[in-house]
């Protein structure tokens, strides 16, 4: 199996991403493991931010829900729970995933009015043109978005 | 002597050059059945381990590290990487594991940090990660090979 996205097979890449078709997206990056999804729709680069494991606020509670990384995003990002993954000008908005189990998998952040930026594991970090496209299987499904007034525009 | 066989009947053993087994040593794991042979006593009365199940070790941490590899690279969370079967069964595996660990660790960085953890319990050592360092994986990843070497490990 290989270790980047860019290596996979067709086979391979829709057996890890159900829904990571040719066409939807664009690799960005190179593979690592230096940061997840959930430090990179936030802009961290240097460490990893994970309810288990590796760095999370001592005073949040870890439920690895995605209600849990909800609460990070609101206190420690200046994130708030709102209703669409609409584009809105002038707005930082994400989208976090559930699996089937309710436990949080994934964190995606809305580029433009046309794509979307995801770290996909230890993989690449990818631009995808929609939600569903790094979803399905096991990161499941977004079911809470969120938005923050981007400051400096 | 292949490691999964159970051996039923010590008298033949006695006939080869290890001389009169002395003790048979059978340990159940959850996915592999280990068989070590503790010692034996030789013709000159001269105690030597026989067999040890080292390179069995080797091979189950080994098959279970690629396996593990393989299944949850995908996965961002430690929840999701920590619940696979393979990462579950390598912690159960005896404390004989970390320098293998270590040795993988060394190599490049993965997250292996969970398992020590739970090896550093069983050792009574405590985590050697301070605060600071939570989430960076390079420095973590050089707060553990630290660790390793001051117990004296060879990886």
């Amino acid at each position: 199996m290989a270790e980047s996205i860019e290596e996979m097979t067709t086979e391979e890449r829709l057996g890890e991403f159900p829904n990571l078709s040719d066409g939807t997206y664009e690799l960005k990056s190179e593979d690592t493991k230096y940061y997840n999804c959930v430090a990179w729709v936030v802009g961290i680069t240097y460490k990893r931010i994970d309810s288990y494991g590796y760095w999370w606020p001592e005073d949040l509670e870890a439920t690895h829900t995605a209600n849990s990384y909800a609460e990070l995003y609101k206190r420690y990002f200046g994130f708030e729970i709102c209703d669409n993954s609409d584009y809105e000008d002038g707005y930082d908005k994400i989208a976090l995933y559930s699996d089937k189990n309710n436990l949080f998998t994934h964190a995606t952040r809305r580029i433009n009015n046309k794509c979307w930026t995801s770290k996909m594991g230890d993989y690449e970090d990818i631009e995808h043109y929609n939600l569903t496209s790094v979803g399905g299987g096991d990161y499941g499904k977004p079911t809470i978005f969120m938005k923050r007034k981007i400051i400096d525009k | 002597m292949k490691a999964y066989e159970r051996i039923t009947n010590i008298e033949s053993y006695k006939q080869q050059k290890y001389g009169t087994v002395m003790a048979v040593c059978y340990k159940p794991t959850p996915r592999f059945s280990v068989l070590n042979i503790i010692c034996t006593i030789n013709r000159s009365q001269s105690v030597s381990v026989i067999n040890d199940d080292t390179t069995e070790l080797e091979r189950s941490f080994h098959l279970l590290a690629s396996q593990w590899k393989k299944e949850t690279r995908k996965y961002s969370t430690m929840i999701h990487k920590t619940m696979n079967n393979n990462y579950i069964d390598i912690m159960s595996l005896n404390v004989d594991v970390v320098p293998l660990i270590l040795k993988e660790l060394k190599k490049k960085p993965d997250h292996w940090f969970v398992a020590l953890n739970h090896f550093a319990r069983k050792l009574k050592t405590g985590d050697p990660v301070p605060k600071e360092h939570l989430g960076n994986i390079e420095k973590m990843r050089e707060d553990w090979l630290r660790w390793g070497e001051e117990l004296g490990y060879q990886f």
